[in-house]
Parts: C-alpha cells; sequence; structure tokens
C-alpha cells in the first residue's frame, strides 16, 4: 500500500492537477508537497530579478507563498499535507527528495510551468521518470 | 470501478512490476478492473490475446487470485497509439507502464513508447518502478548472500562481491506453486 506520496510542484496547471489527483487517488496516504528552487529560474519573482543578495531570500518568499497555495488547495479537499523546499536543479532535488523523504510513490505533471506550450514531455518528468527509485505518476491537466 | 489498462509485452519481470502496482492501489480490490494489452507492431498480424503470452497469463492469474477482475484486449499497428485509443475506449482511469530493465549503468531506459504515452494520454500514467523496488531478487550467492535484481535469465557466473562462483537463481515461490 503506499503510504507517502512525493508530489513535486513549480506552480504550474500540472502540477495543480498532480496534488488534486493524489488527494483522489491515494487518500490515506501522506502527502509531501515538494518544490525546488532553482537559482535560474527567475520567472517566479514577480519583480524585476536583481542579482543582488537579497535574490535569494526573494526566490524564497516566493517559493513558500507557491507552497501556500498548494496547502490552501489540499485544505480545499479537507487534506493536511506536509511541504518541502530545496535548493537546486529540479529533477536532481526530486530524486534527493525521494530518498529523504522516504516516498514509496511520485505524482507529478507531465510538463511544468516553465515547458514551451508544445507536446514533448517535460525533462524533469522524464528524468525523475527514468531514475526514481519508485513508481512515478505522470499526469495532465484535463483538455479544456 | 476504478478502470486500469495495463499494457503488457513478453518480459515478465516488467509485467510483475505492473501487477504489483495495481494490487498496491488503495480501496478494495474487487473495486478495481483491469484491462491487459497486448500489442503487436505489425498491421497485418492477426489480433493478439494477452494470455497467448506466459506474461500475459501470470499477469493474469496473479490479478485473479488476487481478486481483481482482469479483462484482455489485443491490438495491432502502433503501440503508443494503440494504448491511448484504448485508454480511451475504455475510460481507463489510469494507465500502468512497465519501467525498463535496470540496464548496466543502473538507470532505466525510457522506451520511445512509454515516452509517447505519457507525453498524450489524457489521464495519469504510472511507469513502475526499477525491479529492486518489489524487493524479490533474481539471483543470490551462496557463499556471501549478496543479492541481485535482474533478468531470471540472466547467468552469473562470478559475484560481484566475493568473487565466488556460486550465485544462483532465487526461486519465485509463487510461480513454482502453480507449475
Amino acid at each position: 500500500m503506499v503510504q507517502r506520496v512525493l508530489v513535486p510542484v513549480d506552480g504550474s496547471a500540472h502540477s495543480r492537477r498532480a496534488l488534486e489527483v493524489t488527494l483522489e487517488e491515494f487518500p490515506d496516504a501522506e502527502v509531501v508537497v515538494f518544490h525546488a528552487i532553482d537559482r535560474y529560474d527567475v520567472a517566479l519573482v514577480s519583480e524585476p530579478a536583481v542579482w543582488d543578495d537579497e535574490f535569494p531570500e526573494r526566490q524564497e518568499r516566493a517559493a513558500e507563498a507557491l507552497l501556500e497555495e498548494y496547502r490552501d488547495l489540499a485544505d480545499g479537499h479537507g487534506v493536511e499535507v506536509r511541504t518541502e523546499l530545496a535548493r537546486g536543479k529540479p529533477a536532481d532535488a526530486i530524486l534527493v527528495a525521494v530518498d529523504e523523504f522516504g516516498a514509496d510513490h511520485v505524482v507529478m505533471g507531465s510538463r511544468g510551468r516553465r515547458g514551451v506550450a508544445r507536446v514533448l514531455l517535460g525533462s524533469v518528468a522524464e528524468k525523475v521518470a527514468r531514475r526514481a527509485p519508485v513508481s512515478v505518476t505522470v499526469v495532465r491537466p484535463p483538455e479544456t | 470501478m476504478y478502470r486500469v489498462l495495463l499494457p503488457i509485452d513478453d518480459d515478465e519481470d516488467r509485467v510483475d512490476a505492473q501487477v504489483q502496482t495495481v494490487l498496491e492501489l488503495p480501496g478494495p480490490r474487487n473495486g478495481v478492473e483491469v484491462t491487459l494489452l497486448h500489442v503487436i507492431d505489425d498491421e497485418r498480424a492477426s489480433i493478439p490475446k494477452p494470455t497467448q503470452i506466459a506474461a500475459g497469463q501470470h499477469a493474469e492469474e496473479r490479478l485473479t487470485a488476487a481478486g481483481v477482475r482482469t479483462l484482455e484486449r489485443g491490438e495491432t499497428g502502433d503501440p503508443a497509439r494503440a494504448i491511448i485509443e484504448s485508454a480511451r475506449d475504455l475510460g481507463a482511469d489510469l494507465i500502468v507502464l512497465g519501467g525498463r530493465k535496470r540496464s548496466p549503468l543502473g538507470a532505466l531506459v525510457f522506451g520511445s513508447v512509454s515516452n509517447r504515452v505519457v507525453r498524450d494520454a489524457r489521464r495519469p500514467v504510472t511507469i513502475t518502478g526499477p525491479i529492486d523496488h518489489l524487493e524479490r531478487p533474481s539471483h543470490r550467492c551462496v557463499t556471501c548472500g549478496e543479492t541481485y535484481y535482474t533478468s531470471r535469465e540472466t547467468g552469473i557466473s562470478t559475484c560481484r562481491r566475493c568473487g565466488g562462483i556460486h550465485v544462483e537463481r532465487v526461486r519465485d515461490d509463487a510461480l513454482e506453486a502453480n507449475a
């Protein structure tokens, strides 16, 4: 029985769908919503990125706000989820998180926010699906 | 009814991992229905039946024994497209694909079929983890106890840990019991 699901998120519609699917399909499992702060991912910061000493803190605040949205989403389903942050390249950070948090399953979006609007499977999802020591479920939002 | 589409090929270890994933789904077993799918990549071939191959039979036996309703379906033509269309026809809630066997480099090779199904499917797709996720070794060294997770067909002449020459295949008791 799946006991702890890691849900890597990045603010995209795919990530939201991944959390929704997790809450629907694994109602008895513990859920860890995880976000990796990628130093070069400047789009998350709403004001213009300025490469000063405060930039990492701004990124962190933006990431905390992002995770708060996912906690709220889970709250709407009546579920309390754990959230975790780390720094690093997303695919690598996710693989480390699987081990670190003792997840026995991963649910993630097929593409992220940064995915160009085309049909290729995102490189992060592919890397994780390829290398994770546990099974990985990949989801995408329903067609609108 | 939670419907799972389970595309299979002739690799029994992968099918084992896929079946294991289905059995680990939450909820009662009789609330899950699995359709085994076998696709032959040749439009001119006759429609295959999953239980005509050993892996399909094995899956059907394990699932049925566990109380999961199991159906089967065969298609010819492009495998990725057949999988996606079958999932749509069945109204599948989930597609469970087997990850590739571990390569000598220790990483799964993400097959082109898996890649396209994950990319194009309108529903969640689970890729199973590598074989050792099942915690059932394929071989064990008689001398030092080192366990291996590889295909049972592989012959291992020398233990990588102690150099011993007696590395035996681990009996799969479930298979033996049905023999």
